[in-house]
């Protein structure tokens, strides 16, 4: 399960049910028992229930030629300002909103703002998620959490905090980082690129990481870790912002995990595809070894990639709400072709150094059997030495500053499948909703998703 | 069927196989694994599978309710498809051992 802000709370959820259960029966309810709580009572959402009011409504915007929003954007609208707006009220469970005074350009319109206490959240979800910090392992057949944030001050790449621990200590520039705990695993993330790197350490995904990844910017405090490369202290922000759909994070992370898996357990796997069986038998054969396990994955698009009216957005609420579109929908289309892409090239070669691997043998076993002195076949044994191409250094270097070879190149070629989820333009959007918790919003976009998954699951191939 | 297919499995698992199967396997064997083609032999508690099933959640506030529902709709095809042995699979998908 991997996720980003809201996701991560939904999958950290699902996780922590796991562990107490050891099974995912009721899982769907548990998920749904936690929206209910999260769910607040607007008052929009009860004086608008009336379909006086309604038919009004709908008669003044027949008038004014559909300028005037629907009815139900109207609800929308002033349960988002209701929850997210009123100094000193908020969303009960999830947070409280707190004014804050001053403007450092001395505006006298922006000398009031807001900022977020998301204590109510932080205590609900402590009720909720009862096995912190979560620590999953494969051998014990749990489920995986991935969750992704954003290092305020250095967004070169997203950090993903997961949780299953990792079986080598990080390494910077060939020095070991942090403390040394031998063969017994440890939980970190590392992040950014070779100039400017970052180890943090933690516990498994513990409240903090939770919050971490889902905490926008306008929170009254944010997640704090220390960077043993840097030795200072790090910010953290929702990682939506940087990586709000994590496939390329995920898929990186699977990888890692199998081939230190496979070294730490001694296993023989997979780094040239078929391998050569080294037996006396006179033709080359091959045979499997393991390998990455592939990866169906599932993905849930909040954010409306196409738009459903055919005019671009021309009010300022309208425009508000397609830029956070645009800003957070899912883009990792991308991400999976240059996946997809380059298992393609890893495939064709292996596929050659298969073939090569093969007229390599028969040459020799040719010049055993017929006991010919040629040259020819000294230079064709030569050219066809596929160990020295393997060997060759390729032009990129790897996370850990650790020189890479062709051969390595070649390891742990897995498949991706994909299964997208859209949640569709919906004709009553308004930009705030994302924070429009009212009751009837989250019981219809329940249902919606059940819906759409359904519909979705037709045009996908698992 | 399904018993000709854990057989077969078996005797994969065993035998080590040279071409991957097509036959589902919907059993954990949580027997120990040994190598015979390698150096190297180890036992490990859970066999690696040929498959693993990722579910990616995004971020968006209120709209992580849509997630909910669909969550509850890919929990009930993987039931469906799948039988009462796929509470199991959420987190690694038993597809088919290696």
């Amino acid at each position: 399960m991997a996720g980003a802000s809201i996701g991560a709370i939904n999958a950290a959820l699902l996780v922590n049910y796991f562990l107490n259960n050891r099974d995912w029966k009721d899982s769907p309810d548990e998920l749904q028992r936690f929206w209910n709580k999260l769910t607040a009572q607007t008052w929009a959402d009860i004086l608008l229930n009336n379909i006086f009011l309604r038919n009004g409504w709908d008669i003044m915007r027949a008038l004014s030629n559909n300028y005037i929003a629907s009815f139900e954007s109207v609800r929308r609208y002033l349960s988002w300002k209701e929850l997210a707006y009123i100094p000193f009220l908020g969303s009960p469970n999830l947070s409280w909103t707190m004014p804050t005074y001053g403007s450092k350009f001395l505006n006298p319109l922006e000398f009031f703002s807001l900022r977020y206490d998301f204590s109510p959240l932080e205590d609900i979800l402590k009720g909720y998620i009862d096995k912190l910090p979560i620590q999953t392992s494969f051998d014990k057949a749990e489920p995986r959490l991935l969750l992704v944030s954003v290092d305020v001050q250095d967004c070169t790449t997203a950090v993903t905090f997961d949780s299953y621990q990792k079986f080598k200590p990080p390494t910077m520039k060939n020095r070991k980082v942090g403390v040394e705990t031998g063969d017994t695993g440890q939980w970190y993330s590392e992040y950014g690129d070779e100039n400017n790197k970052h180890i943090v350490f933690h516990r498994g995904i513990d409240l903090d990481q939770v919050l971490a990844s889902c905490l926008f910017p306008y929170a009254a405090r944010h997640t704090t870790m220390k960077d043993e490369v840097s030795k200072t202290a790090r910010t953290y922000w929702d990682g939506a912002f940087l990586s709000n759909t994590p496939l390329r994070e995920l898929i990186q992370h699977h990888k890692d995990f199998w081939l230190s898996y496979f070294e730490k357990n001694g296993i023989e796997y997979d780094k040239r595809g078929i391998e050569k069986v080294e037996d006396t038998s006179s033709r080359y054969q091959t045979r499997r070894i393991k390998a990455v396990p592939s990866l169906e994955i599932y993905i849930v698009n909040l954010y409306p990639t196409i738009e459903k009216v055919s005019t671009p957005p021309r009010d300022n609420d309208l425009i508000d709400d397609r830029m956070n579109d645009i800003r957070f929908h899912d883009k990792t289309k991308y991400d999976e072709k240059v996946a997809h892409m380059t298992s393609d090239y890893i495939d064709m070669a292996r596929e050659l150094l298969t073939r090569i691997g093969a007229a390599s043998n028969r040459i020799s076993e040719y010049k055993k059997t017929s006991k010919t002195k040629n040259d020819l076949f000294n230079e064709l044994e030569e050219l066809l030495d596929i160990d020295k191409v393997l060997e060759m250094p390729a032009k990129t270097i790897s996370r850990n500053d650790e020189k890479r070879t062709y051969g390595k190149l070649l390891k742990g070629r897995f498949d991706v499948k994909v299964c997208r989820i859209d949640r569709e333009d919906d004709e009553n959007t308004i930009s705030g909703k994302h924070s429009d918790f009212s009751s009837s919003t989250i019981r219809d976009l329940i249902k919606r998703g059940e819906e759409d998954a359904i519909r979705s699951f037709r045009q996908c191939s698992f | 069927m399904a018993n000709v297919s854990v057989a077969n499995s078996l005797q994969r698992q065993l035998n080590y196989i040279s071409k991957p199967a097509s036959g589902k396997l919907t059993l954990i064997f949580p027997f120990y694994v040994k190598d015979n083609m390698s150096n190297s032999s180890y036992s490990l508690s859970t066999p690696i599978p040929k498959k693993q099933r990722a579910l990616i959640l995004q971020g968006g506030g209120a709209l992580g309710a849509y997630e909910v529902g669909v969550f509850r709709a890919i929990y009930n095809k993987i039931i469906r498809e799948e039988g009462e042995h796929a509470e199991k699979i959420f987190s690694i998908l038993w597809q088919e051992l290696q």
